[in-house]
């Protein structure tokens, strides 16, 4: 079942409820209501699937769902727009704040495709896992980095550069290909530079974090997020348990709301485009 | 631009919940004249807001007269002093609707009109939602179901305060299906708040569906009297019977005002009204141009 709060039209969700009427619940606007009702549905043995925007799903419904997962029910909770990705809307609808917000919460797994095939598997993998499952899920459009088939195994980051271990990019979502762009482009320049899809945010891959903590000389956190408390926040604390690491750098949003300006605009303004990121890692080359 | 004066809406009557304001005067033709000039103006804004990135017309141009209405007979805004304490309140919870907003400040003096040509742009803060940066915006709004809490609170500091400042919430009938609206009605007629006064700009429509094909409202007017309100429904475009329901605020001693306006979607263009497509437009200069003139043609000054 899937349920829908009235943006049906930006979510896409239109066309699921084309093909499957029966299996499409709308709820109006009425974010929280639908968590609510979708855990209701669990009891019937369904496995409800609610897709909205990022802020009305992780920021309207934190406690609903803080809820579902102590009950232990599989819902899955489809965010989309996450970020700059909803651009003109402004600071009332850009969620810097979900992975923060979504990881602390028990049970609860998190998971960040960065194109449209890792997207597909992610959420096949959802499906099948008997958790809460929140999947972030990009509007800014990528190119496709992956092939089908494509596993998404839960809790196992993916190498998707390995030109040297000097510097280490580790990125999630749309920010995937960005840090790949950048990483050809410092190896391109003779540097030593992987980069790494953190496509599971939570269980994240402690092992191969700790690993390039002791392998790189700078680790570098790409976000379309805050630095705090999301992807840079949970390598931040896998990286201090050991006893010496890795320099850290994290890319993303800082203390402050968004702004009203298209995509582009945002990520270039807030140097998470490629020239952004680049010149940021460029400040901090060892 | 100055305001016209409405001496009829007495300050004493709302705050102590003692009485009702007396008869209200006719709208004079000149009132009439104005209110039926500024829409026209301000839904010129509203269509030029469609260039670019685009706007959500259909929404803005439905609440055009309630808010030409409010800023020019019944809110006690000085538009020389916008922030002075003892102003009236409006709240736009339905925060996409925001260029009518825009536009109505404008015409009131309080937002320069050439400011309205950087919608979007980047070095200023004319948004797709409302921004207090912006003279006369009270609040960010924008995600649905904000608001009535927000003025819910904003009426009860008054009334502990004392102070007679009245407190007007424009929602959209869509948003109305947020659960916040309702927590915060039962509070408001708890607290019996006649300070406060909601609007629903009741245009049919919500995103991309009629709200009764939707998740149904109707009949929206018991909903309101049996969370304690108060209710009014009365035509969203009709400056006579605005003047008329808002004269008699509070509705009711000691009860919130609820006015229910019927309106229409995309209001003053023919080919943009009630229609489930025209929430959101993005157009181009030329059809904008059109559409100007289609205003023009049907909104001649001077008939009625």
């Amino acid at each position: 079942m899937v349920l829908d709060a009235d943006l049906g039209r930006s979510t896409r969700l239109t066309v699921f409820e084309e093909r499957f009427p029966k299996r499409y619940i709308q709820v109006g606007v009425a974010e929280q209501n639908a968590v609510g009702i979708a855990s209701g549905l669990v009891y019937a043995g369904y496995r409800p699937v609610f897709v909205s925007f990022t802020m009305f799903t992780i920021g309207l419904c934190w406690t609903q769902l803080r809820q579902a997962a102590y009950a232990g029910l599989p819902i899955k909770i489809i965010g989309t727009h996450p970020g700059y990705d909803i651009g003109p809307d402004g600071g009332t609808h850009q969620m810097f704040e979900d992975l923060a917000l979504a990881r602390v919460i028990p049970e609860l797994d998190v998971f960040c495709p960065s194109d449209v095939v890792e997207t597909r598997a992610a959420l096949l993998t959802a499906l099948a896992s008997p958790r809460l499952t929140y999947v972030r899920v990009g509007r800014h459009p990528v190119p496709v980095i992956h092939r089908e088939p494509l596993d998404f195994p839960i809790g196992r980051a993916e190498i998707v550069l390995d030109k040297g271990r000097d510097y280490v990019l580790l990125a999630d979502g749309s920010m995937v290909f960005t840090a790949l762009e950048v990483a050809e482009q410092l190896a391109a320049e003779g540097q030593r530079v992987s980069v790494v899809n953190v496509r599971t945010i939570k269980p994240l891959d402690v092992e191969l974090i700790s690993e390039l903590g002791q392998q790189a000389r700078l680790i570098v956190t790409i976000e379309n997020h805050s630095v705090y408390g999301g992807l840079g926040g949970a390598v931040a604390e896998v990286l201090a348990s050991a006893a010496s690491h890795s320099a850290l750098l994290r890319i993303g949003t800082l203390d402050r709301f968004g702004e009203s300006a298209t995509t582009e605009q945002l990520r270039q303004a807030n140097r998470l485009d490629k020239s952004g990121v680049l010149e940021q890692i460029r400040n901090r080359l060892l | 631009m100055t305001l016209i004066p409405v001496p009829s809406t007495g300050v004493s009557p709302a705050v102590n919940g003692s009485g009702r304001t007396p008869a209200h005067p006719a709208l004079d033709d000149a009132t009439h004249r104005l209110l039926r000039e500024r829409s026209l103006r301000v839904r010129e804004h509203v269509l030029r807001t469609a260039a670019g990135g685009g706007s959500f017309v259909g929404a803005a141009l439905s609440c055009v007269d309630l808010l030409v209405y409010l800023y020019t007979c019944f809110l006690r805004v000085d538009p020389a002093d916008p922030d002075a304490p003892d102003r009236d309140y409006l709240f736009l919870s339905k925060g996409h609707a925001v260029p009518a907003l825009y536009g109505v400040l404008a015409e009131i003096g309080l937002l320069a009109p050439q400011r309205l040509r950087r919608h979007l742009h980047t070095d200023d803060v004319i948004y797709w939602h409302p921004n207090p940066q912006v003279p006369g915006v009270e609040f960010y709004s924008g995600s649905l179901g904000h608001l009535l809490p927000v003025a819910v609170g904003v009426a009860l500091d008054c009334r502990l305060a004392g102070n007679p400042n009245r407190v007007v919430v424009m929602v959209g009938d869509g948003e109305l299906n947020e659960g916040s609206n309702w927590e915060a009605l039962l509070v408001a007629a708890a607290y019996r708040l006649d300070n406060l006064t909601v609007v629903v700009d009741r245009n049919g429509f919500q995103a991309n569906l009629p709200t009764e094909a939707l998740i149904p409202l109707e009949p929206l007017e018991a909903k309101f009297r049996a969370f304690g309100c108060e209710t009014a429904r009365v035509s969203g475009h009709d400056f006579a019977a605005l003047a008329f329901t808002f004269h008699r605020l509070p509705l009711r001693g000691g009860a919130p005002s609820v006015v229910i306006a019927d309106t229409v979607r995309g209001r003053g263009v023919p080919s943009l009204e009630a229609r489930a497509d025209r929430w959101f437009v993005k157009a181009k200069p030329d059809e904008i141009e059109s559409w100007l003139r289609e205003l023009r043609q049907t909104n001649q000054i001077g008939e009625r």
